[in-house]
């Protein structure tokens, strides 16, 4: 058998017989329990039921008591007791004490019949006719209760069946009193007849299940289930013995019995109770014996069972799953391992036991696979040292041939198949002829001597060759030159094995050779070329020198004015233009220093400190003519050095530059007035916008002025109202005031470029002539200008003309802009508070990018005709040019334009 | 009669200010906006039997304005022009599109205050004939 099943079976056994153990424990000690509550329950429910019957008739108990307290009757009653009053009267009476009763009828009992009794046991009235006036006597049961309630009793009777109504009732009777008088004598009585089938009613409404049996003392049946009716006084407890016997011992108790008085016979569980009565009311010794079939009440211990079996069946299922799970566990590892031994059995060494636990199986699992491993490494010891020679012998690139001592050959590698083009078959077991030249019988005694066969001999003589070149036959037929080596194998007896022959390719070293020889023969005619080349070579040099000649000419010849002056500066050669210019005659000034010809000393020393740096100078410099008479001139000074780098001469190259500065002074006034024109033309355009700024303040102060006529002529005048307006008024005018005042500077020409100029106060100023023109097309104005800004030496007319043209410019470029349409105006310090940087950045339509090289050039405009002029930015180039400042744009088409102005600070 | 709302909208708070003093004595309420658009928003909320209004503004400009609200000759309102410059074109526009008057700053105050008047009372003549027309029609139908 099995581990696996040995386990399982164990396990299973164990858990048959203990389950069920448990549960049948746990039903018996529940059930025990659960039976006693029932039959308690039963019990308090005939309790209950008892208690019930006995307060209805409480109620009549005391029901019958409020009826006999009723004035009315006892007035009437004690009258009536008289007897000789009129028959009238007397009607009239008993009438009277008849609605009494009828009234209390319906309150009280109920009642089957309820009347009065006066004190001779006459019926005095009743609520049917007719037993008025009949006596009492008659039936037994009215005159017990009559004669008790004369003795001033409260009396009830046991369950009767009087003649009157013919039905079972209760009769109830008590004593009508005059409480006034000494005595309380008693005047009569009432009486009533209880509805029995109140307490019937009741024991109707009860579970159809049970049985109920209400049994007076002597053991007759008084109340049953409405289909036992008829056994109601007619009929005894079958059973009371039995029952009789329990109540001696205790007014209540249960047991189970066969119920032998139905017809089916069943067992039933029996609870009963003895009236106990309530209050006054004290009970007629009545008992309650409520019947209910064992199998019903018992219900709940049968479901409980049948539960408690459905558990066990559940947990012996879990219980032997969860063994079965766990002895699967417990013994794979070991059928694995039996897996393993058996596999190694049959030889397969790559065989492991796949065992992971980490328990006692598991080290023998890793054991046994060490010892594995062990086998395996062993014998593949064994098999690769073999497959390393083949290997070795594979891979060589020299082609090796086994020959036997037959002469034919044995074995061959993969190079000599593949060199000689033949397959292995083709070539094993075949002499050794088929491959080796058969030619040298001519050509290579050494060949010759080994390969022919008989030939043999000397090879095993010698033992071995070495390197011999000989030629080998492909398949094809082909002839290949290879280098030879070979060797006899013998046994420790001298025998001769056979013969190891490795031969290497040497077509390789055959073509360098030939190789070698074509290249000697180039260098021949490299040495012919080069002979050639010589003889260009002083041709050109002949060239050159008609070249120095034609330069030597072109100087002497020169427009501008060249002289040459050694280290010392004495000029050593002039040109004949340099002769005019500073009017000298021929041949004058070779020997005089270059002193001569400068006057200005310190423009001579910057000169020299800029030669000794950099070797040259070149500039604008006054000049002196023989006749003493300066002029403006261009200068180049330049260092003329000889082929090893040492300076040797100095070269002036001069050219006067009297027609030029004249040209710049002209040019320079024709801008001023360019500028003014400009500024007269910005005025026009950014007219409209003061007119507009000067209007609103104005409209206010017009509108004051005539309203206060009004109020005056209307004797309607508010002082303190036109004090605060005449304040407002004022301050409109101020803001009238300040543009007109601008205006009026803005608009004089003032060349004058030495005043210091605050930037932050030029802003303001050209705001406020452009500030309402930007307002009013909805761009957004981002003023940025650092707190502590340095003065700039300059005019600030001209700079306030630069933020003009530029401000104008972006509004103009942001026409067209829908939405966030953005102006910034940034003014800021570098860090050595040299420069202050000005940016005027606009997020309109930009600049295209081949337009941004030509828009500082004057007349260069993309709008139409008619419609600008041209000037704007290249008056601001100019003006930021003279100021020492620079200007750039950066610009990208739909982004945006940028400027950025740098001017230098006052110091 | 109820009291006469007028709606002034100008950028300029001076203009409103003395627009404002000129109107004093008519027992008007003033209601006033910066622009065009808080113009509108005003405009539909209190219903003004008058606007008086600047052309040149930012954000929304008064002919802007006047395409938004599109006046009819039946309307509530009416519409006053007070403006500094204004060009033939923009004269013209103003009219076409249902402006009362159109007076120029800085303004003459009785001007402005007849024209007010008038405007006013044109409006409150349409209501008594609509009333009429609404009585007469009442009493047919019966």
């Amino acid at each position: 058998m099995k581990f696996s099943t040995k386990f399982i079976f164990s396990i299973v056994a164990v858990t048959i017989i203990a389950a069920p153990l448990s549960g049948f424990v746990v039903f018996y000690s529940a059930s025990a329990l659960l039976r006693e509550n029932l039959i308690h329950n039963q019990l308090e429910f005939t309790q209950h039921t008892m208690d019930g019957i006995d307060r209805i008739l409480y109620n009549a108990y005391v029901g019958i008591q409020i009826v006999a307290s009723s004035n009315t009757i006892k007035e009437r009653l004690e009258i009536l007791n008289k007897k000789d009053i009129a028959d009238e009267l007397a009607a009239r009476y008993k009438k009277e004490i008849l609605m009494r009763l009828e009234k209390y009828f319906s309150f009280t009992g109920p009642w089957n019949l309820l009347f009065a009794v006066d004190k001779d046991g006459m019926i005095v009235t009743s609520d049917t006719e007719q037993e008025i006036g009949t006596r009492l006597n008659d039936e037994s049961d009215n005159k017990l209760a009559y004669e008790a309630a004369m003795r001033g009793e409260i009396y009830y009777s046991d369950l009767v069946i009087p003649k009157s109504i013919g039905k079972p009732t209760i009769i109830f009777a008590a004593p009508v009193r005059n409480e006034e008088k000494f005595g309380r004598p008693i005047l009569g009585a009432v009486v009533g007849y209880f509805v029995w089938h109140t307490v019937l009613q009741m024991i109707d409404e009860a579970d159809p299940v049970l049985r109920l049996h209400l049994f007076n003392r002597d053991g007759i049946i008084i109340g049953d289930r409405p289909e036992h009716r008829n056994r109601i006084l007619q009929q005894r407890l079958g059973y009371l013995n039995l029952v009789k016997k329990a109540f001696r011992e205790k007014p209540s108790g249960s047991s189970i019995y066969t119920d032998a008085h139905e017809a089916d016979k069943t067992s039933v569980l029996g609870s009963y109770v003895l009236q106990r009565g309530f209050l006054g009311y004290r009970g007629s010794g009545w008992g309650l014996l409520v019947e209910i079939p064992l199998d019903v009440i018992f219900a709940p211990v049968h479901q409980m069972a049948r539960n408690i079996a459905i558990v066990v069946m559940l947990v012996m299922g879990l219980i032997a799953g969860i063994f079965n799970f766990i002895s699967k566990k417990l013994t794979a590892p070991i059928a694995a391992l039996t897996k393993t031994t058996q596999a190694l059995g049959r030889g397969d060494f790559n065989a492991r036991a796949e065992v992971t636990t980490q328990d006692e199986i598991g080290v023998l699992a890793e054991a046994f696979n060490k010892m594995a491993q062990d086998l395996q490494k062993l014998r593949n010891d064994l098999v690769s040292s073999k497959d390393y020679t083949e290997n070795i012998i594979k891979s060589m690139n020299e082609s090796l041939i086994v020959i036997n001592p037959e002469g034919d050959i044995e074995s061959v590698n993969q190079a000599a198949t593949d060199f000689l083009k033949y397959s292995k078959e083709e070539l094993i077991g075949r002499p050794v002829g088929i491959i080796f030249e058969e030619e040298e019988e001519e050509e290579e005694e050494e060949v010759f001597f080994v390969f022919k066969g008989k030939g043999l001999d000397e090879l095993i003589q010698e033992g071995n060759i070495s390197g011999a070149e000989t030629i080998l036959r492909t398949r094809q037929g082909g002839k290949v030159p290879v280098l030879l080596s070979g060797s006899v194998m013998r046994d420790e007896n001298g025998v001769i094995l056979g013969i190891v022959c490795v031969a290497s390719d040497i077509a390789e070293l055959k073509k360098a050779e030939a190789e070698l020889k074509q290249h000697r023969d180039h260098l021949e005619d490299l040495v012919k070329e080069r002979t050639t080349a010589l003889e260009k070579e002083i041709n050109e040099r002949k060239n050159a020198e008609q070249k120095i000649k034609i330069f030597s000419h072109a100087v002497t010849g020169a427009i501008d004015a060249i002289a040459i002056a050694d280290m010392q500066r004495i000029i050593t050669y002039v040109n004949p233009a340099m002769e005019e210019l500073y009017g000298y005659e021929e041949g004058e000034m070779i020997g005089k220093s270059t002193a001569v010809l400068n006057p200005v000393s310190e423009r001579v020393k910057e000169m020299e400190s800029a030669m000794i740096e950099t070797a040259r100078w070149a500039g604008e410099i006054l000049q002196q003519k023989k006749s003493g008479e300066t002029f403006p001139a261009l200068l180049s000074l330049s260092t003329v050095r000889d082929e090893k780098g040492r300076p040797i001469a100095m070269m002036d190259a001069v050219r006067d530059n009297t027609e030029r500065v004249h040209a710049e002074k002209e040019l320079r006034k024709k801008q001023a007035q360019l500028l003014q024109a400009s500024k007269m033309a910005s005025l026009g355009e950014i007219s409209t916008g003061i007119a507009h700024e000067i209007n609103q303040p104005l409209t206010y102060i017009s509108g004051f002025i005539q309203t206060l006529a009004r109020d005056i002529r209307e004797n309607l005048l508010d002082f303190e109202e036109v004090k605060a307006d005449l304040k407002t008024s004022l301050r409109q005018v101020g803001r009238i005031t300040d543009i007109i005042q601008h205006l009026r500077t803005f608009g004089r020409s003032n060349a004058k470029l030495t005043e210091l100029v605050c930037l932050k106060t030029v802003v303001n100023n050209t705001l406020l002539l452009m500030g309402e023109r930007i307002r009013l097309r909805n761009i957004a104005l981002i003023r940025n200008v650092e707190s502590h800004l340095p003065a700039v030496r300059g005019n600030s007319n001209q700079l306030e003309q630069v933020f003009i043209n530029l401000l104008q410019n972006a509004t103009e470029a942001l026409r067209n802009h829908i939405g966030n349409a953005e102006l910034r105006v940034d003014i800021s310090v570098s860090e050595d508070r040299k420069t202050v940087i000005i940016t005027i950045t606009d997020n309109g339509e930009g600049i295209e990018q081949n337009h941004l090289d030509k828009i500082f050039e004057p007349f260069f405009t993309t709008r139409e005709v008619g419609k600008g002029t041209g000037l704007g930015l290249s008056i601001v180039y100019g003006i930021i040019r003279e100021h020492r400042g620079t200007i750039t744009c950066k610009s990208e088409k739909n982004k945006g334009a940028a400027f950025t102005i740098t001017l230098p600070t006052k110091g | 009669m109820s009291e006469h709302k007028i709606l002034v909208i100008d950028d300029e708070p001076m203009v409103i200010e003395a627009v404002r003093k000129a109107l004093k004595r008519e027992g008007y309420e003033i209601l006033s906006a910066c622009n065009g658009e808080e113009g509108l928003r005003l405009y539909f909320e209190h219903q003004p039997v008058l606007v008086i209004l600047d052309l040149r503004m930012p954000v929304m400009d008064g002919l802007q304005f006047l395409d938004y609200i599109k006046l009819k000759p039946l309307d509530r309102s009416s519409v006053i022009v007070l403006t500094g410059h204004g060009s033939d074109y923009e004269i013209e526009q103003c009219f076409r599109k249902g402006v009362s008057a159109f007076i120029r700053k800085p303004f003459n105050i009785y001007e402005l205050i007849g024209q007010v008047r008038s405007c006013i009372a044109l409006k409150d003549m349409k209501e008594i004939i609509f009333d009429l027309i609404r009585a007469s029609f009442a009493e047919a139908e019966k």
